[in-house]
């Protein structure tokens, strides 16, 4: 199972308490040991094959750096709007218009929002969709603090406003179908094949 | 011999419906498959754990590592509250076919 590529701790332990098993099973009902290890393992099944279906599941140890990934995707679509939101406000009230952060921080969010989007339609550990769940109401919450901002500010004029609301609104979009593809994503039947790494 | 789609299909309703009886661990589970099919449902054994944790990482059922009569180690499955949801959703859609299935043998017959 090893050399087949079945190297988390948990999956292996599995299959070698079910071999044990299955071994002391056939002992019992009269087989010689190498006999009843030989049956056992050709029971067991094909490494390969296994392997493959434990990697749809995402157990063979890949789930973590996905996990991780989409996550730093979610924060890194916070730091695109960071760098442009101060970019678009001081060239509103100064005129100075500061490209290089502006563009960067464009890049950074349209990037790291396509990551957000593979990484919500390959994810399938429920656990980890708890953790990504948290970090996009998060993410979606820092595009609404302008509108909030704006509602105490006495000198915001109707296209401020309206700057907010529509921004609010994408954010709100654009995590709220995430949320929701994360959630209600069908998976795979069994058997059937579909690249998740 | 049943068709391997139709025993891959079959694989989750049927651990479901096994471990809504109570708690199992996988090698009872091929076992009582087995017994109740008079072999006629083989799985390969080693099959069956990604399909259980696949059923885990949907939040069907839940795992506990406990040590068996021999004290060994073993790990336990438990069906859970979205695991009954998806076990009712099974069985109605098998149920369905059934019927249909039925009907339409009943009227070759009559």
């Amino acid at each position: 199972m090893l050399t087949a590529g079945i190297q988390t701790p948990v999956p292996l332990e599995e299959l070698e308490a079910h071999l044990r098993e299955d071994v002391e099973q056939q002992l019992r009902s009269g087989l010689g040991a190498q006999q009843a290890f030989e049956i056992s393992t050709a029971r067991i099944g094909e490494p390969a094959l296994i392997r493959t279906e434990f990697k749809k599941t995402g157990t063979t140890g890949r789930v973590m750096p996905r996990t991780i990934a989409l996550l730093l995707a979610l924060f890194s679509t916070v730091l695109g709007g960071s760098m442009v939101l101060p970019a678009l406000g001081q060239w509103r009230n100064r005129g100075v218009l500061h490209l290089e952060p502006l563009l960067a921080g464009i890049a950074l969010a349209f990037i790291a929002a396509g990551a957000v989007i593979y990484g919500v339609r390959t994810q399938r550990g429920v656990y980890a969709r708890k953790w990504i769940s948290g970090f996009m109401i998060a993410a979606g919450s820092f595009y609404v603090v302008p509108l909030i901002q704006a509602f105490f500010l006495s000198q915001v004029d109707w296209a401020g406003w309206l700057f907010c609301a529509v921004l609010a609104a994408a954010s709100v979009s654009f995590y709220g179908g995430c949320l929701y593809r994360l959630w209600h994503s069908p998976a795979p039947p069994i058997g059937e094949s579909r690249q998740e790494s | 011999m049943i068709r391997k789609e139709l025993v891959a299909a079959s694989a989750e309703p049927l651990i479901l419906a096994l471990l809504a009886r109570g708690e199992s661990y996988g090698y009872a589970i091929i076992q009582e498959v087995k017994a109740r099919s008079d072999g006629k449902l083989q799985w390969t054994d080693g099959m069956l754990y990604p399909v259980l944790h696949r059923m885990e990482n949907k939040g069907w059922i839940k795992s506990r590592w406990a040590e068996s009569e021999t004290g060994r180690k073993r790990k336990y499955y438990s069906l859970k509250k979205d695991g009954k949801t998806a076990m009712a959703k099974h069985q109605a859609q098998w149920s369905l076919v059934h019927s249909v299935l039925a009907g339409l043998q009943k009227e070759q017959y009559v």
